[in-house]
């Protein structure tokens, strides 16, 4: 009885082997059905790419990978059908051209296509010199159609599979906003009830330092009890200053226009500490559908942290730009970067390396941009700087912009 | 009939800060009148002289924006400072109708010097 390989195939493809596996598989397949010493199964890597060995059975050279017009795959280049090769008595270019038909006397080469476009190819190599008849011929080119399915199969899973992926990462990223969320309203009514008692504490501490004078033995345990109190409402204010319970008002806005008006209150400031402020601006709008007010607190905080590194000067860099469907905005220092060992830690609430600090600044910000659909990254140069990017989806038309003229 | 003390009612739910406003401005040379609630301070108000209220927004019943409301319907002239821990109150009202708006902080300097800024005024 003949050896079913549309059988073999059909059943390899609807299985759940791995498709490394399967090729290997499929290239043993054919060489058992057409009795061949050896057989090869190229793959093309990517649009306009070279074509890589993925599974192959038999002995004899291998070639590695051949180029789109390299040795006698060319030859299938523009055809529906397998070509056969034989080695002629010391003339056939492409034969002494292909170094992995050394040693061989005949080949079968089918091509894998998709529409227009070579895919792949399976090389089938004899030993001896041999022909197939019109019934084989058949068989094999009948075989090669099923390998093809069989590919097209094994990428469309890896594609949907991909999308699945995707689609995860994008529902736990929306739940993950969500939570902020409500753990923000959560906060706002906790500060709420701890502000007013704290107003007590800090304000009747005060009380007592003007009676007992500055003079007084406790003085000093005084002064820091209103010290403390001065930092956890000056936490309180950070916290309410995006926990309000209001919800976002998004409106058409231009990134560059944003930007611009969060770096200007801090212009002069840089001036005076020494800090060079370059601006590269996306020539042309950049619109966004964003809170105005609430972004502008990203950026305060993003422009703070940045003057912060840079306590003996440097460079302070504000650049907008367009990348896909992403509107960006870097805040750029030469602060001289982020510890590795605390880079995962930067963004988490309370988390602080400054004596003042209220660990909040960055976690505000990414809150921020986070209800508004988008990021923030971050990117260290340790010993250089460091790069804050805030990337919100671009909202113009949808073509993108025209070119610049 | 030497000295006519400018009386300020300070109107809040939270009995503590009650106390430390009543302290504090009895010492900046003030007379200070305190209420729980807005209902009570309405209460006051129609009872007694006053020359300023202190309101604090979030109170439970009648709230601040209510009683805010309600006094400058039938006093027009009677300056109010609203007070509260949101921020955001701000940009939400205004001060269309308060004379002034203040934050809350254990810092009283800017609710004083408010305060006084009103009163001196009117004298
Ligand atoms: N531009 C920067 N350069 C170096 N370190 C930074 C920078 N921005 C943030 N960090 C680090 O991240 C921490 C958290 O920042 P943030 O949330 O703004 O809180 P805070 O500024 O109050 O410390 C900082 O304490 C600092 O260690
Ligand atoms: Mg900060």
């Amino acid at each position: 009885m003949e050896y079913d390989i549309i059988g073999k195939l059909a059943g390899l493809a609807d299985s759940g082997i791995k498709p490394g596996v399967k090729l290997a598989m499929a290239a043993g397949f054919f060489l058992k059905a057409f009795a061949f010493d050896q057989s090869c199964l190229y793959i093309r890597e990517g649009e306009g790419g070279g074509f890589t060995l993925r599974g192959s059975k038999g002995s004899g050279p291998k070639i590695k990978a051949y180029g789109i017009n390299d040795g006698a795959l060319r030859l299938v280049r523009g055809k529906a059908q397998p070509v056969e090769v034989y080695k002629a008595k010391g003339s056939d270019a492409v034969w002494n051209e292909d170094k992995g038909l050394k040693g061989f006397k005949y080949a079968v080469i089918c091509p894998i296509r998709k529409g227009r476009e070579l895919d792949g190819a399976l090389y089938l190599k004899a030993l001896e010199r041999k022909r197939l008849d019109a019934k084989g011929r058949l068989r094999l080119k009948n075989a090669a159609l099923q390998l093809t399915l069989l590919l097209r199969f094994a990428v469309a899973i890896k594609e949907l599979e991909a999308a699945k992926e995707e689609l995860k990462e994008a529902r736990s990223a929306l739940k993950d906003s969500e939570k902020l969320i409500t753990l923000g309203d959560m906060a706002a009514a906790l500060a709420h009830e701890i502000r007013n008692p704290l107003l007590s504490i800090g304000g009747f501490t005060a009380r007592l330092k003007k009676h007992l004078g500055a003079e007084a033995p406790v003085g000093q345990y005084l002064e820091r009890i209103s010290l403390e109190v001065a930092r956890l409402e000056k936490i309180m204010d950070g916290a309410f200053r995006f926990f309000k319970e209001s919800s976002l008002e998004l409106k058409p806005d231009d990134m560059n226009e944003i930007a611009g008006s969060a770096l200007s209150p801090f212009e002069d400031e840089l001036g005076v500490r020494g800090i060079e402020l370059k601006k590269e601006f996306y020539g042309r709008r950049l619109p966004v559908l964003a809170d105005r007010e609430q972004i502008k607190i990203a950026f305060d905080n993003l422009i703070a942290n940045a003057i912060q590194s840079m306590e003996k000067g440097g460079v302070l860099t504000m650049a907008t730009a367009l990348s896909g469907n992403s509107v960006l905005a870097k805040v750029a220092d030469t602060g001289g970067g982020i510890d590795a060992k605390i880079m995962d830690k930067i963004f988490k609430p309370f988390f602080t390396t400054k004596g003042n600090g209220t660990g909040l600044g960055l976690t505000i910000a990414k809150t921020i941009v986070a209800r508004h659909r988008g990021s923030v990254q971050v990117e260290n140069r340790a010993g250089a700087g460091a790069v804050f990017t805030i990337s919100l989806p671009y909202a113009g038309e949808k073509e993108g912009p025209a070119p610049p003229a | 009939m030497k000295n006519m003390k400018k009386r300020i009612l300070v109107v809040d739910d939270e009995e503590g800060l009650r106390l430390l406003y009543k302290e504090e401005f009895e010492d900046e040379g003030w007379e200070v009148e305190l209420a729980a609630s807005g209902e009570e301070s309405l209460e006051k108000l129609e009872n007694e002289p006053i020359d300023l209220v202190l309101l604090d927004i979030k109170m439970p019943g009648m709230d601040g924006v209510e009683v805010l409301r309600r006094v400058k319907e039938k006093w027009k002239d009677l300056p109010v400072i609203l007070c509260t821990a949101y921020p955001h109150y701000k940009h939400d009202f205004g001060t269309w109708a308060s004379d002034a708006y203040v934050i809350k902080s254990s810092d009283l300097t800017e609710l004083k010097q408010t305060v006084r800024d009103i009163l001196g005024k009117k004298q």
